[in-house]
């Protein structure tokens, strides 16, 4: 199972990386909207986790992208904002779930064996 | 003037009946009872004209009599050693035809050498009032009146009363006298005799003038002359109290002009200070209010920041809880053997956990504040919602308004904590009331004496109740309550016991009070007993 991880803060993104791994599965990093496509295609992942706030590219539009690449491509978004109408959005683009941040890691890891694990 | 002319003609007159005498014609002096009468016309005209200057009256007389005396005395006397009736009457017509003209000579010099002094003092008067107009700030305005007046009238005392219309009296804001006297806090109440007697006139008058019994319904430590009101149309925004003049002059008519010309000049003076007053505070309230907003309006971005900073707390702290996990999983021997691994381990596990949770507490403190910034939409109507959501909300700004770890409050809102109204309103007036309730308890906190404070404890109650038609708040505390002369201010405009500056976000109880009555068409009421608490209720409608 490969991860990408996609957050414009380099050590987000490590610490993440990291904690997937723990798990047992692989993970890639990416801290551009541009960087993560780029990856994206050379990386083939099956679940990227996306921050939906970055300079660049908006973390949506890189999900959108992302969707043209690889049609079934599942995400988890991380957003900062807890208001209904980001979270909608975020679903409504076709992503599986959502995280607010702060992150808490022990609720990634159930998200990851619910969605992720219990796939195998 | 002219009584003390024609007086002094008529003494005149009288006394000339001693003239034949002292020739040998036999009329008797009968004129010198006219010098009595003299005396009585006098008298009066000085009493009448009260504002007379004594001064320039006996200076006039004065002179008068030395130039008659001559004019007459003189070809008497010629009469007298020559008698020569040809030369002393040609002397006589001489003099009589210069006199006048000598008189009115003699009585200039006098008079203006006398008046240079006075009239000098009127045209600062006048000078100074139009330097008033430029001074804007009224402690220093009401001090450049009364030293001014002092000064240049050379007075026992000035004294200046402006309006509090706030606490409706008249507060002693200037005094400036030759004795000491101790002036702090001296005030008049508006309704009171003598406030009543100045509106009633309008003009400046002498304080012997004022019927007796409003000049014995106030006692001043200062005895003054006169009442000089400064009126801004109907309005009395001010009065000066003047004392005598040091050397015992009299106040003349020229003077109670100058007073008229001047409480003019005072009153648009002082008016301008209370306008520029309340045009700087109005300034203050709305930068004070656009501050707020455009912090308001920061609200998201600083939020996202502070977010994106505990995000990585939040990461960096699980992580490291994690990689202690999974070593201690994989080397269970290593911490067997070695227990200062092992306790190392375990302390480092309890810093982790410890950060984990402050994260999660901050995130709660900035939840509270973004939803107390944020305005939705839908919070502006009328819906149906949680009121233990509302109170956590004001809970935690509380907590933060004040610094303090905890607030100590309990909260009953029973099993049904729905009710009906505006949102983002009702925010705002349990807010303000768990902050009353707070404040009440602070401000006992340092009134009360030490035995008490052992044995006191702060406590404030929300609690929730329902009626058939109704859902009542009730918030109780035991702080300091309201005094009973304080009662039914309360909810007036702009009424406050704390600084409004410290209070900063908060609505007062005047809006609080048309929040509840107007919008919501409830009922806010209180009871409180000074030194023991107060009770707040608020009775909301379960529909409207």
């Amino acid at each position: 199972m490969k991860i990408l991880v996609v957050d414009d803060e380099v050590e987000v993104v490590d610490f993440l990386c990291n904690f997937i791994k723990r798990l047992g599965l692989d993970a890639e990093k990416a801290t551009s909207g541009t960087e993560a496509i780029e990856t994206f295609s050379r990386f083939r992942p099956d679940w990227v986790f996306l921050d939906v706030k970055m300079p660049d590219i908006d973390g949506l539009e890189v999900l959108k992208r992302m969707k043209e690449i690889d049609a079934g491509i599942k995400s988890i978004m991380i957003t900062g904002k807890s208001d209904e109408m980001s979270v909608n959005d975020a679903l409504n683009l076709g992503a599986r779930d959502y995280l607010i941040k702060p992150i808490d890691l022990d609720e990634l890891r159930t998200k990851i064996q619910t969605y992720i694990l219990s796939e195998k | 003037m002219r009584y003390i002319l024609f007086g002094t003609i008529l003494g005149w007159v009288g006394g000339a009946t001693n003239f034949p005498l002292w020739f040998n014609i036999p009329i008797p002096p009968v004129g010198n009872i006219l010098l009595s009468v003299y005396i009585v016309i006098v008298a009066c005209a000085i009493a009448k004209y009260r504002l007379m200057d004594i001064k320039i009256a006996f200076t006039r007389a004065g002179i008068f009599l030395i130039v008659y005396g001559f004019v007459l005395g003189l070809p008497f006397i010629v009469l007298n050693r020559t008698g020569s009736g040809l030369l002393a009457t040609s002397l006589a017509v001489v003099f009589a035809t210069l006199g006048p003209l000598i008189y009115r000579f003699l009585q200039k010099r006098a008079e203006s050498a006398i008046l240079t002094q006075q009239r000098h003092y009127q045209r600062i008067l006048l000078q100074a009032a139009m330097g008033m107009v430029t001074e804007h700030d009224i402690g220093k305005l009401s001090k450049l009146i009364v030293y001014i007046l002092k000064r240049t009238i050379n007075l026992n005392f000035a004294a200046i009363f402006i309006a509090d219309k706030k606490n409706k009296l008249y507060q002693l804001k200037a005094i400036r006298s030759q004795a000491n006297i101790e002036t702090r806090n001296i005030s008049l109440g508006e309704d009171d005799a003598l406030i009543y007697y100045i509106k009633k006139n309008r003009e400046p008058f002498f304080l012997e003038e004022m019927p007796v019994y409003i000049k014995d319904s106030f006692s001043l430590p200062f005895k003054t002359r006169i009442v000089i009101p400064e009126f801004a149309g109907s309005e009395l925004l001010s009065f000066v109290l003047l004392g005598d003049k040091v050397n015992s002059l009299y106040y003349t008519d020229e003077d109670m002009n100058v007073f008229k010309i001047l409480s003019r000049q005072a009153a648009l003076a002082i008016e301008n200070c209370i306008f520029f007053e309340e045009s700087k505070e109005s300034q203050q309230r709305m930068f004070a209010a656009e501050k707020l907003a455009s912090i308001g309006g920061m609200a998201d971005g600083v939020a996202h920041q502070i977010k994106n900073r505990l995000n990585q707390f939040s990461l960096a702290s699980g992580e490291l809880k994690n990689e202690i996990d999974d070593f201690s999983a994989k080397h269970p021997e290593l911490i067997e053997k070695d227990p200062e691994l092992k306790h190392s381990f375990d302390y480092m596990t309890k810093i982790a956990r410890s950060l984990i949770e402050n994260v999660k507490k901050t995130d709660g403190v900035i939840k509270g504040i973004l939803d107390f910034a944020r305005v939705e939409d839908k919070d502006n109507f009328f819906s149906s919602f949680s009121l233990k959501e509302i109170t956590d909300l004001a809970c935690n700004l509380l907590i933060i308004k004040h610094e303090t770890a905890q607030l100590p409050i309990t909260v009953d809102l029973g099993a049904e904590d729905k009710v009906y109204g505006i949102k983002a309103q009702i925010i705002e007036v349990i807010y303000n009331m768990l902050d009353n309730a707070y404040e009440a308890i602070k401000e006992k906190n340092v009134r009360i004496s030490k035995e008490n404070l052992a044995s006191f404890t702060p406590a404030i109650e929300l609690k929730l109740t329902h009626t058939a038609d109704y859902d009542v708040i009730k918030v109780s505390d035991n702080g300091i309550g309201i005094k009973e002369e304080e009662k039914h201010k309360i909810f007036a405009p702009f009424f406050t016991t704390k600084s409004s500056y410290k209070s900063g976000s908060g609505i007062g109880a005047y809006v609080v009070k048309r929040i509840i009555e107007e919008n919501h068409k409830g009922k806010i009421w209180f009871v409180s007993s000074y030194m023991r608490g107060t009770d707040f209720f608020i009775e909301l409608p379960k529909s409207i």
